[in-house]
């Protein structure tokens, strides 16, 4: 018997509480504890073999996706593409004969286009708040307990110094020569694939979590299993009706409106859309089989069926993506029809799910094990820290003292501010978190040390790295080929979100494979 | 005989403009108190606003810096 079915029959008997009933172990079958899995993520190496990775696949999407739309488009839009790329050019040879240039003007002429101001301007921006919020990270360092020098005056304190340095910043990095913004583009690329990579794994971990703690409770109640068989079948479902919508947008033999005037193809011209809307949900597929196969010791269905409701969201962002003048981009031309404001929401949305994604990862530290007491010798010795979960239990508050203190409330902080539950106990009532921090350092005699909640130079990295993200949303990926009106939208944003919907698959695939390709490595 | 309602209308306009900037520091004032993480997210997102619309309308302000624009 392979280990799967093994494991399925074991947990099968706890579903039904030792009650031996077909149902409770076909369910069980299909929802294992997925608990081990996350743990695969073995070592920081791991990460930034992934942030590489998906650069390379980010670069090289972008590298078929912009070929692909370049001999597709008309002339008027190639010439209004290339525009911006003979600028670029030119400036390009002219720093390479100039060694000390001089200006813009000289090396292109007195009229550049627009659109390099624009991202001249989003570069300078982005690169003041990556400074500003990298200067947070490195100043709140030393933070370990509330009341500290970092925590009450440079986490919590002296904001009018802040905005000023904020200021001066954003003030000082426009006066920066331009030669300077080209490096910044590229340490911005990575900074993006680090902050999408980041999220990928948050977006892993929570799968996870949420699979275990239906699980843990379906071994009291079957009805959870049921519940997570349900969820699990709605992911499907929701996967399928974005791939039955991708093919109804960008597809345009499938959409009747799609034949316009502008329009002169039919499906087969839009074979690069049609080849990852069908590639998504096969790989989804290809990940679910591979959880439930015996290769996986620890695989789930639930996160299975939420990745590849995730990869086929991401192909379907992506595809929305597509320059709004593409052809097989139907849904980009109806945006273009309605009104301003629908183009200002779907703007603004692009930015509030930065915004939101930026402050989750940011708060939860414990995600790749940089929780306030990642510096307690928690780490195992070899390096090998683990990335996604890291068992909670290090004991970091009991050092402090606080034995009864939950150490999975403080390191899964997810709100705003939350006091952990040690700052709850130590302070009663006391929800104000200023004052938590100023009663803890005056009376500091007779109360313990409260640990800080949530890792403070963590958050500002995050911030930094998403400040370096919206440069790139900004940009166009550092192409300068972005829409004018339009945020995340060309070519590059195409093969960004492709590559986040294969990354997130090709992750999720190695943490359960890896065990079994690597028995003797401690997950 | 127009100095009057120009000289009040100017002072309607300062005390607007000082309304404004101290309603403005008492918001963030508030919402540092509450909580730093929210205060963080408000210097990103004026990062995200000022960037969104300079990516706009830069051109006129960016020619004229003492960068090497000019």
């Amino acid at each position: 018997m392979i280990p799967g079915r093994e494991r399925a029959r074991e947990s099968g008997k706890k579903a039904g509480r030792g009650r031996e009933r077909e149902s409770g172990q076909a369910i069980a079958f299909l929802l294992c504890r997925s608990r081990d899995a996350k743990t695969l993520l073995t070592s920081t190496s791991d990460l930034f073999v992934f942030v590489f990775a998906f650069f390379l696949i980010s670069l090289s999407l972008q590298d078929r996706a912009t070929a692909h739309g370049t001999t597709r488009r008309t002339n008027k839009n190639e010439e209004n593409n290339n525009k911006l790329t003979l600028f670029k050019n030119s400036f390009q040879q002219t720093q390479n004969k100039t060694k000390n240039q001089t200006g813009i003007a000289r090396a292109v002429g007195p009229h550049p286009p627009a659109a390099f101001f624009g991202q001249q301007a989003v570069f300078r921006v982005s690169l003041a708040s990556c400074l500003f919020f990298s200067g947070m990270a490195i100043a709140t360092s030393q933070a370990r307990f509330k009341g500290d020098k970092a925590d009450k005056t440079v986490q919590h304190g002296a904001w009018g110094v802040k905005l000023a340095a904020w200021v001066l910043l954003t003030l000082g990095c426009f006066f920066l020569p331009v030669g300077m913004m080209t490096p910044y583009g590229w340490l911005s690329r990575l900074g993006s694939a680090l902050f999408l990579c980041v999220q990928i794994l948050m977006l892993l971990d929570f799968v996870c979590e949420l699979n275990d703690s239906f699980v843990d409770a379906g071994e009291e109640d079957e009805r959870f299993l049921w519940g997570l068989l349900g969820l699990s079948g709605a992911c499907y479902a929701a996967a399928i009706a974005f791939v039955s919508v991708s093919f109804y947008f960008f597809n345009p033999g499938t959409d009747p409106q799609a034949s316009g005037k502008s329009i002169d193809s039919g499906s087969q011209d839009c074979s690069f859309n049609v080849a990852f809307i069908v590639a998504a949900p096969l790989g989804g597929l290809a990940v679910s089989a591979l959880a439930l196969s015996g290769i996986a010791r620890r695989g789930s269905l639930f996160p299975s069926a939420a990745l590849t409701l995730y990869a086929c969201y991401c192909t379907y962002s992506a595809l929305v993506s597509e320059p709004h003048d593409y052809r097989c981009n139907a849904l980009g031309r109806r945006i273009d029809a309605a009104s301003a404001t629908g183009m200002f929401l779907a703007v603004a949305a692009t930015l509030c799910s930065v915004v939101y994604s930026a402050l989750r990862v940011g708060s939860n530290s414990s995600l790749l094990g940089l929780g306030p007491e990642a510096d307690e010798g928690t780490s195992s010795s070899d390096g090998a820290t683990p990335l996604i979960s890291r068992r909670r239990g290090g004991g970091g508050a009991r050092r402090y003292g606080h034995e009864n203190v939950d150490d999975d409330a403080h390191l899964t902080s997810a709100g705003l501010d939350g006091v952990s539950p040690a700052g709850a106990r130590a302070l009663p009532g006391d929800e104000n978190e200023n004052s938590l921090s100023a009663t803890a350092v005056t009376s500091s005699s007779s109360l313990p040390a409260v640990p800080i909640s949530y890792s403070y130079p963590f958050f500002h990295a995050v911030f930094a790295l998403a400040s370096m993200h919206f440069a790139m949303l900004f940009s166009g990926y550092g192409s300068g080929a972005a829409e004018r009106a339009l945020v995340d939208v060309g070519w590059p944003s195409v093969g960004v979100k492709l590559a986040c919907a294969w990354v997130s698959l090709a992750v999720y695939a190695w943490t359960l494979v890896a065990p079994a390709l690597f028995p003797d490595r401690v997950f | 005989m127009f100095i009057l309602p120009a000289a009040a209308t100017s002072c309607a306009a300062s005390l607007a403009a000082s309304c404004a900037c101290w309603s403005a520091g008492a918001l963030g004032r508030s919402i540092a108190s509450r909580s730093a993480r929210l205060a963080f997210v408000g210097f990103f997102s004026l990062s995200l606003l000022l960037a969104w619309v300079l990516r706009l309308g830069a051109e006129p302000l960016v020619k004229h810096l003492p960068c090497e624009f000019a």
